[in-house]
Order: structure tokens, then C-alpha cells, then sequence
């Protein structure tokens, strides 16, 4: 894959030569370049992979999910409202990617100790950046929007294909160009460590994204009132980047050239030109030189640290109300700090959070818009199902907290005269729990004691005790390891499913034995204190864990 | 052989910017280096070591000031300049997913160098310390000690007239320090300049023709170990340090520590 793509560059020689390019360093970084794109896993696969084709694979992945977007040309009608959807969506998509996948090599901070004191003419650097950029650009653009360039040469010709692809072409750059200025804006505010915090939300926000767009995109096509959908041209209509194209390539699909028309392709083709002018001249100059300082500390305000501080009382009083021993309460607490600034634990963990809300929409979607059915929603024990959603939550959290990209921080847990490793493990579980499980599950009980009654009560609680039993149970019999001491490369892929089965299934049964229970006149009061007595005994059992049983 | 002025600063400013805050790092430094000296560049943290490199290299372009490298402006002339310079940085960047031949043969290339020559002076040179059986390892399993290896290979693989060293021996074991330091005495011996900034006090101190101290952005001391020990009795280089820094009471301090821990 490299080497095919070095010789589409190479085609090119004479024409960087000539703008004072040093061709022979320009294809050296772009080889190096590439060749590590290639090494690099997925941003939201867990996995540090070495595996040498990952641009191929990504090819092919986001050729899947382009298939979804090039059914709108047929499932929308109107031709404008369809290719505004599709530009709409292959826009956000490269720009989403763009932050989430390409920060990574974008803001290298390496670069600035390998390429700066090189002796590399500023043409040769700039022009070695963009075009790392543009084939990354392009390899998404083309990997998403193939399927729509087949559907539109089926539906209306090669030559309105070949349009699509050029102004698929100008959107990428347009969208190049938006997501610089992004870069820009944040880099003027955030040093380098907060801008890569910022990058992991926008991944945890792109695999919300393509879960919901997985889960939501068929059953939206199922709708009739998508193929009858028809955009109106209004004023505003003109300062959306993805109607620009969409309008040149309905005048082309229409054969009208009405001033409407023509404006749309006036603008297609002027502001990508400009922008690609501004992003050579202005913008990634500007880049490098942010970039270049990127790695130098600087000491932040004092006003932050301190609200860092009172925050961490607030969990210290957490601590001391739900732990027991003092291993139990500094584990917590550790566990509490820790889990909110590791990267990889929120870009695993956090996702699981946004799944469930997609969960509880295409569930609400199947219900649909009618009233008499939701009034047969709210009669109904459906809520339970909202409820044990909130296991996958709890699952992830659990799971993945062993998990660190430096684990061999955890030296010092081995090092301490702990006798009972248990209670760390129990610190933690009640830590992840207390953090991030709980307010999640009051947000879903909240909805449900407000849609349904306060009758759901006794239904919570039980319903939260065996999430909390289940789930740590679950957890240490997986793994007896640490929290942050493993190496996230040393998951495994069939230990992972067998983990997925595993949650699957006691999800399932327990959701089973709780609607069972409902059944049973005051089945779930009386199955309460049953379900009290299990959470004791499931946290004796882990706090009784010896270190011989704890993994390496 | 004839000394020659190869580095000459004149009132260098630096300041960084993050949000509204502004960081003075250099204030008006002067500096003038001769060739073929080993020179240690010491100072406390954050009193703009790794800056200074970092310019006089021209990875940050943005600064006040005048500054000639080999007789050439290095605003004007930067790239004819990094063509005869060599960088070893603080931190062990690398393109770790590469494997060392890999990464030497780009750097290797990005100075001109023929592919033959690379290849030649890749392979003894991964021999010679002691990498060889690794050079086909994706580095991203390397120990730090091994990182910097490459790092130092990579620094030197072009033959460059000025050698800017941020920390170079850090991760490195016994063998290998040793190693090192005769490849530096050796290289100053041939006219090439060394720029070496450590925080090894007795490293530099062994190895130094001339030791610049600077804190606060600017130099506090200027002169050969035995210059800057000329008003004092055999002190180390440490001692001196604190001295000249002004952060004496280290014995004081260290028994408040020992106080902390035992009541």
C-alpha cells in the first residue's frame, strides 16, 4: 500500500521539484510517514497492534459504513436533500475522524526533535506535511463515499460519478481546512496535554456516534417519510458547506442552471480553492510553529490546582463513607483520581456510557411516535430493560480499570506491607461504582421514578445491589490483576469475547430472575435483603483475595 | 590547532506564551564558543538549557537576538547550518514503530547521505554498540538505554562540526558511558565542537574544556572548571553549582527530611 502510493507521488516529481522542493527528502518522510500509519492500530480499537496493514483495513471498514451512507441517494427522493445527506454526513465523518484517528500523527510532538533540526527547506516540510495529510484525507474520503460514487453512476451516469468524486474531492479539502482552523483555535488555549484530553472525548464521542449511526441509520431508511423528505432553499441555506456541493451536483444530475444552482457551484469550487490557498500560506506555518512549542512546560495558573484540591476532598469524604480499612480507603481514592485522567481507561470505558443512551433510543424508536403505545410502554415492566443496560456501564468500568498504559507504575502496590490485596480490589470496585456507575444509574432511575412511579422503587434498588453483586463478581473471577497494572496489548481476543458472553449472559439472568420476581406479590421486596446479604458476601469474598490468587 | 568562533549569541530573548501567561525563559543571553571544546552547559531546571539547544538547533525559530553558527546567520542560513550540526535530545524521540536501520537510514537520507555509506556506518556503528543483533527490531520493545543508543548514532551517523547533546547519557549503562565520553574527548580532539547539557555534575565536570552556568536566562559563570575554581579550595563541581545558584542549605534541608520521617 505504501509503495503504491509513493509512486502516485512520484508522478508528481517534476512539479514539487519545481516549486523548490527537495523531492528525495519530501518521498523519505513520506515513506517513514506512511510506513508508521501502517503499524498503527485503529484510535478506537483497544489493542496496541504491530500488524503492517492497517491502512488497508481502515480502507475497508469505513467502505462498510459507506455502503449506509450511499443508500440515501436511493432512499431519498429529492436529489438535493439526498447528496446534502451525504455530503452532510462524509464532512462530519472525515472531520470527526480527522480529530479522533489523525491527532495522534498530526500533534507529533517527535517531529519536532527528528524533522526540525534537520536540514529540511521550510517548502519541503510544509509540502511533506499537507500531502501526509492529503493521503489521509483522501484514503478516508475515498473508503467512504466509494459506495456513493457507485450508487450515482448507477442512478445517473460515469460522468455525474466522476462529479461526485471531484466534489467529493473539494468537501475533504473544505473540511481540511475547518478542522485547521479547529486545531488552531484549541492550540491558542490548551497546552498539549489538555489538547490530547480533548482528543480522547471526540473518540469517545466516535464511537458513541457510530454505534447510534449503526443502530439508528437502517431503521431510519425503514421510514417513508425519509424518501418523501425535500430541503427548501432559504437564506441561510448558502452558509451550509455541505449544500454547496450537493446543489453542483443536483444542477449537473438536473441539467438546471439556475442562479440558485450556479451559486451552489460557484461556491463548491471558490472556498475549497481558497482555503487550500490559506492552509499553505497562513494556516500550517502557523501550525508548525504552535506545534514546535507544543513539548515545552509551562506552569499553570494556581487557581487550578486548587480546585483539583477541593475536589479531591470531595471524594475523600466518598472514601471514608463507603470503605472500611484504610488499604480499602486509599485504594479508592487512588482509584477515584486515577481512573478520571488515564486516557486509554476513558477512551475504552467512557463509550459504554453513550451506548446505553443509543440503547434506550432505539428502543424508545421501535415504540415509535404513538401515543397509545407509549402509554403501553409506561403500563408496561419495560424499564427493567433500561435498567440492566446500565450493566454494560458497569462492566466496562470494572473491566478496563486494570488496564494502563504504564503499568509498571503499579510497582508500588506490590512493594507496600499489604496483607490483604483484597481490599484493593475492593477499593477499586467501589471506587468505579461510586464514580461513574452510580450517577448513571440515577440518571436512568430518575426518568424511570419520574415516566413510570415511584412504585419502580423497590425495583431499583434491587435492581442496582445485583448489578453492583453480579458485575464484581464477574470482574475478579475474569481477572484477579490490579487496578492499572496491566498492559492494554495484553488483552486477548477470545478472552474479551468470552467476557462479552459472559456479561451478556448474566445481564440476561438476571434481568430475568428480577422480572420473575415482579411477578410474585412483594417477590422484590422480599428478594431485597436476599440481594443485600449477596453484596456483603460477593465484597467478603474479594476482600479475602490472597496475593498468590492476584495476577502478574 | 587553531580555535575559531563556530557559535556566537548575542542578547538572545526567549519567552513562551500559554493563554495570558507569559514566561520569560531567556533574557539577554551571551555566548561566544570556540571550536574543538567540549562545552558543559549547566544550569537549574527551567533555566533555559534545553531552549538555548533548542534554537541554536532551529527547532524553535522564534526568538530575539542575533546568533551565527559556523560564521552563517541562522535565521537566514538555517538549513545550510543544520547540515553540519548534529541533535541528541533530552527525551528518546524516536519513531519507535521503526526498527533502528530503518530510522538511521532516514535520518541518514534527510542529511544526503549515500545509501551505501548509511548502510556501512548503520551497521558498524549498531555494532559497535552493541545493537546489532536489534537492528531489525521495531523499537517500540526498546529499553530507554537502547532508545538513546540510536539517538546518539543518529546524532552522529553525518559527521557533523557541532554536537548539541540535551542529557545524552541518561538509560545508558556503564559500558556505554564510558564509550561515550572517549567518542566526545576524541571527537573535540578532531575540532568538533561539543554542546553538552546535563544535569550529571561530575560528568561534566570530567569532561568539560569550559562550563557555562546559566540560571534565570542568563550566565552566572563562564570558564574552565579549574577557572571557576580558582577562588575556591578543590570544590566539586556540585558544591560550586550550589554556590553560584544561590540554594545553599542543602544540609539543613536534608535534615528537616530526616525529621519529617522520624517523628
Amino acid at each position: 500500500m505504501v509503495n503504491f502510493i509513493i509512486r502516485i507521488v512520484r508522478l508528481f516529481k517534476g512539479l514539487f521539484t519545481m516549486m523548490g522542493v527537495d523531492y528525495h527528502q519530501l518521498e523519505c518522510i513520506l515513506r517513514v510517514k506512511l510506513t508508521m500509519d501502517n503499524r498503527r492500530g485503529f484510535s478506537t480499537s483497544t489493542k496496541k497492534k504491530d500488524s503492517s496493514n492497517q491502512l488497508i483495513l481502515q480502507s475497508v471498514v469505513y467502505a462498510v459504513i459507506g455502503i449506509f451512507i450511499g443508500t440515501l441517494i436511493n432512499s431519498v427522493g429529492d436529489v438535493l436533500t439526498a447528496y446534502t445527506m451525504v455530503f452532510s454526513i462524509v464532512m462530519v465523518m472525515i472531520a470527526m475522524l480527522m480529530i479522533s484517528e489523525f491527532s495522534v500523527i498530526l500533534i507529533d510532538t517527535r517531529d519536532n526533535a527528528i524533522l526540525l533540526p534537520r536540514p529540511i527547506n521550510s517548502r519541503t516540510m510544509t509540502l511533506a506535511k499537507i500531502l501526509h495529510i492529503a493521503i489521509y484525507l483522501l484514503h478516508l474520503s475515498l473508503s467512504l463515499s466509494i459506495a456513493s460514487v457507485v450508487f450515482t453512476v448507477i442512478n445517473y451516469g460515469f460522468v455525474a460519478g466522476l462529479f461526485f468524486l471531484l466534489m467529493i474531492f473539494l468537501a475533504t479539502l473544505f473540511t481540511l481546512f475547518l478542522t485547521n482552523l479547529f486545531y488552531l483555535g484549541l492550540m491558542r488555549f490548551v497546552n498539549g496535554e489538555k489538547l490530547k484530553d480533548i482528543m480522547v472525548y471526540f473518540q469517545i464521542a466516535m464511537a458513541i456516534i457510530f454505534m447510534g449511526a449503526y443502530q439508528l441509520l437502517p431503521r431510519l431508511i425503514e421510514m417513508n417519510d425519509l424518501y418523501n423528505s425535500q430541503m427548501k432553499v432559504e437564506w441561510f441555506t448558502y452558509l451550509i458547506p455541505s449544500v454547496w456541493f450537493s446543489g453542483s451536483i443536483t444542477a449537473l444530475i438536473s441539467s438546471v442552471y439556475s442562479l440558485e444552482n450556479i451559486t451552489f457551484l460557484f461556491l463548491a469550487l471558490l472556498l475549497p480553492l481558497g482555503s487550500l490557498w490559506l492552509i499553505i500560506k497562513y494556516l500550517s506555518p502557523k501550525f508548525s510553529l504552535r506545534l514546535s512549542q507544543m513539548d515545552v512546560n509551562v506552569s499553570k495558573p494556581a487557581k487550578r490546582k486548587e480546585e483539583k484540591a477541593n475536589r479531591f476532598s470531595y471524594s475523600n469524604k466518598v472514601a471514608q463513607l463507603l470503605t472500611q480499612s484504610t488499604i480499602e480507603c486509599t485504594s479508592f481514592k487512588m482509584v477515584w483520581k486515577m481512573s478520571g485522567r488515564e486516557r486509554k481507561f476513558k477512551q475504552t470505558a467512557f463509550p459504554a456510557f453513550g451506548y446505553i443512551f443509543v440503547l434506550i433510543v432505539v428502543t424508545l424508536f421501535q415504540v415509535g411516535g404513538d401515543e397509545d403505545q407509549f402509554a403501553n410502554l409506561f403500563a408496561s415492566k419495560r424499564y427493567l430493560l433500561f435498567v440492566y443496560f446500565s450493566m454494560f456501564a458497569a462492566f466496562a468500568v470494572c473491566m478496563n480499570i486494570i488496564y494502563s498504559d504504564e503499568p509498571k507504575s503499579s510497582w508500588f502496590f506490590t512493594s507496600m506491607p499489604i496483607s490483604k490485596p483484597g481490599d484493593i480490589l475492593s477499593g477499586t470496585i467501589k471506587a468505579v461504582f461510586a464514580k461513574y456507575v452510580l450517577p448513571l444509574y440515577t440518571v436512568i432511575a430518575g426518568l424511570i421514578l419520574y415516566f413510570w412511579s415511584y412504585k419502580t422503587l423497590p425495583d431499583l434498588i434491587y435492581a442496582f445491589a445485583s448489578i453492583m453483586v453480579i458485575t464484581s463478581l464477574v470482574t475478579v473471577m475474569q481477572s484477579k490483576a490490579l487496578p492499572f497494572s496491566k498492559e492494554r496489548s495484553s488483552q486477548d481476543s477470545g478472552n474479551n469475547f468470552m467476557k462479552g458472553l459472559l456479561m451478556m449472559l448474566s445481564a440476561g439472568l438476571l434481568g430475568l430472575t428480577h422480572w420473575g420476581l415482579t411477578y410474585i406479590q412483594y417477590g422484590v421486596i422480599a428478594g431485597l435483603p436476599i440481594m443485600l446479604v449477596l453484596q456483603y458476601l460477593s465484597f467478603r469474598y474479594i476482600k479475602h483475595i490472597k496475593w498468590n490468587q492476584i495476577e502478574d | 590547532m587553531n580555535s575559531r568562533t563556530v557559535i556566537s549569541i548575542k542578547n538572545l530573548h526567549k519567552s513562551y506564551k500559554n493563554g495570558v501567561t507569559v514566561n520569560h525563559v531567556l533574557k539577554g543571553l551571551d555566548l561566544d564558543i570556540k571550536s574543538g571544546q567540549i562545552i558543559g552547559y549547566i544550569g537549574p531546571n527551567g533555566a533555559g538549557k534545553s531552549t538555548t539547544v533548542k534554537i541554536l538547533c532551529g527547532i524553535l525559530t522564534d526568538f530575539e537576538g542575533d546568533i551565527k553558527v559556523l560564521d552563517m546567520d541562522l535565521r537566514t542560513n538555517d538549513i545550510e547550518v543544520k547540515k553540519r550540526i548534529g541533535y541528541i535530545p533530552e527525551n528518546a524521540a524516536l519513531y519507535d514503530t521503526l526498527t533502528p536501520s530503518e530510522y538511521l537510514q532516514f535520518v541518514g537520507e534527510l542529511h544526503g547521505m549515500e545509501e551505501e555509506d548509511i548502510q556501512t556506518k548503520t551497521a558498524k556503528l549498531l555494532n559497535l554498540f552493541e545493537m546489532k543483533a536489534h537492528a531489525n527490531e521495531r523499537m517500540n520493545s526498546f529499553s530507554k538505554g537502547m532508545k538513546q543508543k540510536i539517538l546518539i548514532i543518529s546524532g552522529l551517523i553525518h559527521n557533523p562540526d557541532i554536537i548539541f547533546m540535551d542529557e545524552p547519557l541518561s538509560g545508558l549503562d556503564a559500558n556505554a558511558v564510558i564509550i561515550v565520553k572517549r567518542v566526545l574527548q576524541q571527537l573535540a580532539r578532531e575540532g568538533k565542537t561539543i554542546f553538552y547539557s546535563s544535569h550529571i555534575m561530575d560528568v561534566v565536570e570530567k569532561i568539560s574544556d569550559r562550563i557555562i552556568l546559566i540560571d534565570n536566562g542568563v550566565v552566572l559563570a563562564d570558564g574552565s572548571y579549574e577557572e571557576l575554581n580558582s577562588d575556591s579550595h578543590n570544590e566539586s563541581l556540585e558544591n560550586l553549582f550550589t554556590k553560584l545558584t544561590g540554594t545553599s542549605g542543602h544540609s539543613e534541608t536534608a535534615n528537616e527530611i530526616i525529621n519529617v520521617f522520624e517523628n
